[in-house]
Parts: structure tokens; sequence; C-alpha cells
């Protein structure tokens, strides 16, 4: 109960480490969002054919071997799927290779889509989720049998990663109002009273969008058999990218 | 969730311990507590409360732990050479029925990396001030843009491929026209400065080029596509939509201190190649209208001439044996009367007017008068 936040302050120089030539200053600017205007889910940027139209005709032009359309597909996704895979398995390489992976598996099944289950964005971070952690469990399976760490530690880490890489999707799917409180509230350290302000909107207002915002958040962390929901299993990730939210 | 327990712990029942604030207000403040983004009062309020209502202090459980779940830094930009790899991947798997053809390739790689630099910047900085610089009668020109207006020029140029393809004009405007008139007209067209609006209509447009070329197919390659003063077949014409791309997503990137890589290996060959090629063509009009001495002698056409050697070096690098007398003369080795030996990116950036020829780290050798025409020619390549 007493938990503190998560500090931020090794931030850059955690960045900084990963040999990337980028001013600090550009990722410290970078972190005061959760990355869903790069996602291309910022409202006003959205192209003018939107979902569920753009899925079946992306679907169609991918079924009829459109090399433009994988492009165009690449460029809608990768950045969705490079960062879920790369905060499941916190390694370049690897989510790289599950980029790869989940575009080759669409190029080729593109019929595996059914737009009944919900948009192509969440069908794709399904892809994604699902990879990235089958590939983090056969690499902690790999260590394990190595002799490092326990079953348990093993289990415990890729439930975690599992549930951070629900929560990133969550939060780049929730309605933005609820997201731009968040960002307030998290990245600018603004109380309630200020990201009340900031927004324009009542104090009462704003507890309500950080609270609610957290709700949908706390999904992401559910426990098979816990609770409504409970088919969060970290082995499939298949819920939390219901892409309903 | 915990709604149903509203009735229970009920508006009448918060007259408890803190006394002042309602089970309402507190668990109201249950997203806040979990954030550190109450008052002191508050927070001490809402503890209090906590270890006297049980559904609460879960739900304050549930939230704190999801705050630990939000992330706390941005991931990595993507890799610009991701997308090649990732394509190639793809298309090895399964070869793709209706392929892009090469001539485009670069061009659609050049828009999808600056689309991936527009998505990152931050939507004040589409307002960042741009230098822009190019040659005009062999003096550097300067103008002053923004980035969104950056981006409506390279659409509005743009625009004349998809005019020479039938398609729509995002811009309201009368056809044709040569590049700088066209921006010219837009620049001044909108009652607005351009803001970062501008990117999806450019990148739809950018899009529907590619797939249309696609469709088109190896026949359209040679389809003119008229610039005003000049036409060029629509795989040249391609070719150089994807050099002014890279050359402004440049200029961008240095406004807004982003780090921007050249167009890889292979298509900067292909954008070398066409400057290379444009080279005598510009040479001779540069002599019609008096900016470069005549010729010295008359050559057939189809007959060897007095020949230049560029040799550029790095990455996309080659050797162009650039004619000296005439575009229909034909180079060749054995009359080389001059040799340029510069980087790949260096020759670009001649090519672009952001180097002067005087300045341009060159190598230089034999004929000193048709070392100074070829750098001039390039750099007269660049416009708005």
């Amino acid at each position: 109960m007493t938990g503190s936040l998560p500090s931020r302050a090794a931030y850059g120089a955690h960045l900084r480490q990963r040999g990337v030539r980028r001013p600090v200053s550009h990722y410290i600017r970078k972190s005061r969002c959760f990355g869903a205007q790069r996602y291309g889910v910022g409202g006003n940027r959205m192209p003018k054919d939107a979902p569920p139209r753009w899925d079946r005709r992306m679907q169609q032009r991918l079924a009829r071997g459109e090399a433009a359309a994988l492009g165009e597909l690449y460029d809608r996704f990768a950045s969705l799927v490079h960062s879920l895979a790369h905060r499941v398995l916190d390694d370049e390489d690897a989510a790289d290779q599950v980029t790869r992976d989940v575009f080759g598996h669409v190029w080729e099944n593109p019929q595996s889509y059914d737009p009944k289950d919900g948009s192509m964005r969440a069908w794709m971070a399904r892809l994604t989720h699902r990879r990235a952690v089958h590939r983090l469990r056969q690499a902690e399976a790999a260590a394990l049998e190595d002799g490092e760490g326990t079953a348990e530690e093993l289990e415990l880490k890729v439930h975690r990663a599992a549930a951070v890489a629900r929560a990133d999707y969550i939060v780049t799917s929730m309605p933005a109002p609820l997201r731009e409180a968040l960002e307030l509230a998290y990245f600018d350290r603004h109380d309630y009273r200020q990201t009340a302000s900031r927004l324009s909107i009542t104090e009462d207002e704003a507890r309500r969008r950080l609270r609610l915002g957290l709700q949908l958040l706390s999904t992401a962390n559910t426990v098979p058999g816990t609770g409504p929901g409970s088919g969060l299993d970290t082995g499939t990730g298949a819920q939390g990218f219901g892409g309903g939210l | 969730m915990s709604e149903e327990y509203g009735e229970r712990y009920g508006e009448g029942d918060d007259d408890g311990a803190s006394g002042t604030l309602s089970h309402r207000v507190l668990k109201s403040l249950l997203g806040a507590w979990a954030l550190a983004a109450c008052s002191a009062e508050e927070t001490l309020a809402v503890e209090e409360h906590l270890t006297a209502c049980a559904p609460c202090a879960d739900e304050a459980l549930r939230l704190r732990d999801a705050v630990g779940l939000l992330q706390s830094e941005r991931g990595l930009d993507l890799d610009p050479m991701l997308r090649s790899r990732v394509l190639d991947t793809c298309l090895g798997r399964r070869p793709a029925r209706i392929p892009v053809p090469a001539w485009a390739q670069p061009y659609d790689t050049e828009t999808a990396r600056l689309d991936a630099l527009l998505a990152d910047i931050d939507p004040g900085e589409w307002h960042a001030p741009v230098q822009l610089r190019w040659f005009e009668e062999d003096h550097p020109v300067r103008r002053k843009a923004t980035v969104a207006a950056v981006i409506g020029h390279l659409m509005t140029v743009d625009g004349l491929v998809a005019d020479a393809l039938g398609l729509a004009d995002p811009v309201a405007f009368d056809g044709g026209g040569d590049p700088t008139s066209r921006t010219e007209a837009y620049w001044l067209g909108s009652r607005q400065p351009p803001t970062r609006a501008v990117r999806v209509p450019w990148r739809e447009q950018s899009h529907t080029l590619v797939r249309t070329v696609s469709f088109a197919g190896r026949g359209s390659a040679e389809l003119e596509v008229s610039y005003g003063a000049f036409s060029l077949p629509l795989k040249d014409a391609l070719l150089e939509r994807a050099f002014e791309c890279w050359v402004h997503a440049d200029d961008i990137a240095r406004a807004v201190d982003y780090p921007y890589e050249p167009p890889s290996g292979t298509h900067l060959h292909e954008l070398i190649d066409l400057a290379a090629r444009l080279l005598p063509g510009t040479l001779a009009a540069r002599r019609r209208a008096g900016l470069a001495p005549p010729v010295r002698g008359l050559v057939a056409a189809g007959a060897p001439g007095r020949t230049l050697h560029l040799e550029v070096e790095g990455a996309g690098g080659g050797h162009w044996y650039i004619p000296l007398d005439s575009p229909a003369a034909a180079a060749s080795a054995e009359h080389e009367v001059a040799h340029i030996a510069l980087d790949g990116v260096e020759f670009c950036q001649l090519a672009a007017g952001h180097v002067s020829p005087q300045e341009a780290a060159a190598g230089q050798g034999g004929d000193k008068g048709a070392v100074r025409d070829v750098l001039f020619a390039a750099a007269s390549l660049s416009r708005l």
C-alpha cells in the first residue's frame, strides 16, 4: 500500500546506454506521452478511410498480393507491433524478429483475420503479444535449463511482461480524454486540480478520469481465475486486445 | 466494479473517523491518490479511510498496481531500415502478385522514412522554421518555411506525378505548372499557414502514387511527367521525388534536431545516377542561357566526345562518364579530359544546392573549365 511511483530518475541514463544517437532531450520530450500519437490513434490524425472499412480493404489487398498494401500495413502498425514486442522482450533484436514474424504471418495469411473479431489493429496486437510471450517463455526456459532462476521466477517474469505489454496497448486504445488526464498526472506530475485546469474540466471530472483510466489499465494485471474477464491467459494474451476500449 | 458497495457505504455513512470527506468523494479520489496527484490532506484522509473500508482498500491496491504498469520510458524509435528488412522477409516468403516497381521503391522508402519522422515530432514543431536552400543562376538562395509548409511543398510537387497518372490533385490547382509556381500557389492560396493537418493528405497521396504505379506496372515507366519547362519519364520523376523527399526530410530533421540518415546505398545509387544522367542536358541548357562557355568543337550525334569522369565514393557510389560537348555525344573513357571524385552524400548535397560548387569537397583533375562546368551544372539541378 505504501509503494511509491516507479522511478523515472534513471530514465535518461538507461536509454543512453543503448547507443542510439539521440539527444537526451529527445527522449525526455518523448517520455511525456504514451505514444498514442505515433500509433495513429490521435483522433484528428486518422486518415479519412478509418476502420473497419480500412481493415476490410487492407485484407482484400493483402490477399491479392499487393506489395504496396504490405508497405501501408507496415506504416500503420510497425510502431505498435515493435513496441509491444519490445515491452515484452526488452531486446531490440528479438523485437525486430517478432516484427518480421508478425508481418510475415499477416502477409502470408491475410484470410486468417476475421473482421467480426475486432479491428485489424487489435488482431495484430494479439498476434504480436502471443509471439513475443512465446519467445520470452522459450528464452526463459532455456535459461532455466542452464540453472538460472526457478520455474516460479520464470512464470512471474512472463506474467509481468505480458501484463505490461497489455497495459501499453490499453493506454494507446483508451479514450483520449482518459489518456490525456493520465499523461498530465503521471508524466507531468500535475495533481488532479492542475490536471482539471489544464484540461478545462471540473475537479470532479479530473478525479473521475484518473480513476477510470487506472481501472481500465488494471485489467491488464488480471490473473486467470481471479475475477471477471479472467481469460487473460499469459500464454495467448488473446484478451486485453479487444479493441473495444 | 466497486459500485455495488456504494449502497452499503452510502452517503450517510461517512461521519466516521475522517469526518470531513464523504465515502463517495474518498472513492472518487482513489485514482488521483494512486498517482500521488492529490493534496497532503486528501492523501491522509484516503489512507485513513482505507484502513476502515475493504472495498476501497481493494480498489486502491489494484489502481496502485496499475500505475506500476504505466510505461516509464518511451519505446525507442523504430530503426528506419527495419521497414525494408521486414518487407523483404515477407516478399521472400510469398512473392507479390502486384509488386512495387523497382524504380518506385526509393520513393516508397523515403516517404515512409519522412512519415516516421513526422509521427515523432511534437505538434508545436510543425511550425518550426526550416531553412530551404538551393541555387538559382549560380547564386545560393535561401527561404524560410515551416515544417508544415515544406510538407505542403512536397505534396504539391508530388501532385505533378499524380496529375500525369490521372489522379486527383490534392491541391485545388489548375493543373500543370512548374514545381515553384505550384508551391507558391499553394502557399499563397491557403488562408492560414499550413498546419500538421497536411500530413494526412500528403501521406495518402504518396501511398496512392505507389499503389497506382504498382498496378500500372512496367509499361508506365516511360509515361511523361511534365515539370513545366521540362519533363521526365515516370520512373525518373519518382526518383526525383524520392530525392527531394530525402533532401527536405533532412532539412526538417535539422530544424527539429532529429538524426536523419541518407538513403540506403542501393537507393542512393539510383538517385546519383539520375543526377548524373541529367547533367549533360543541364550543361547544354546552361550554355544556351550563357551560364557556361560554348562548346569547343562540334561532335556528331552518337560519336564519342570529350568526357568527364565522375567518380562517386562511399555507399551508393560508382563511376559515371559525362559527355561534355553535347547530350547527344557518346561518353567515352578514352576521351576523358577531366575527373571529379567525391562522396555520394556530398554529391547529392551539391545537386540539392546545399553546398556550393566552389566549396564541394571534391577531388579534381584535368580540364579545370570542364570540372567547373559540371560542378555548377550539378548545383543548378537544385530548385525550391
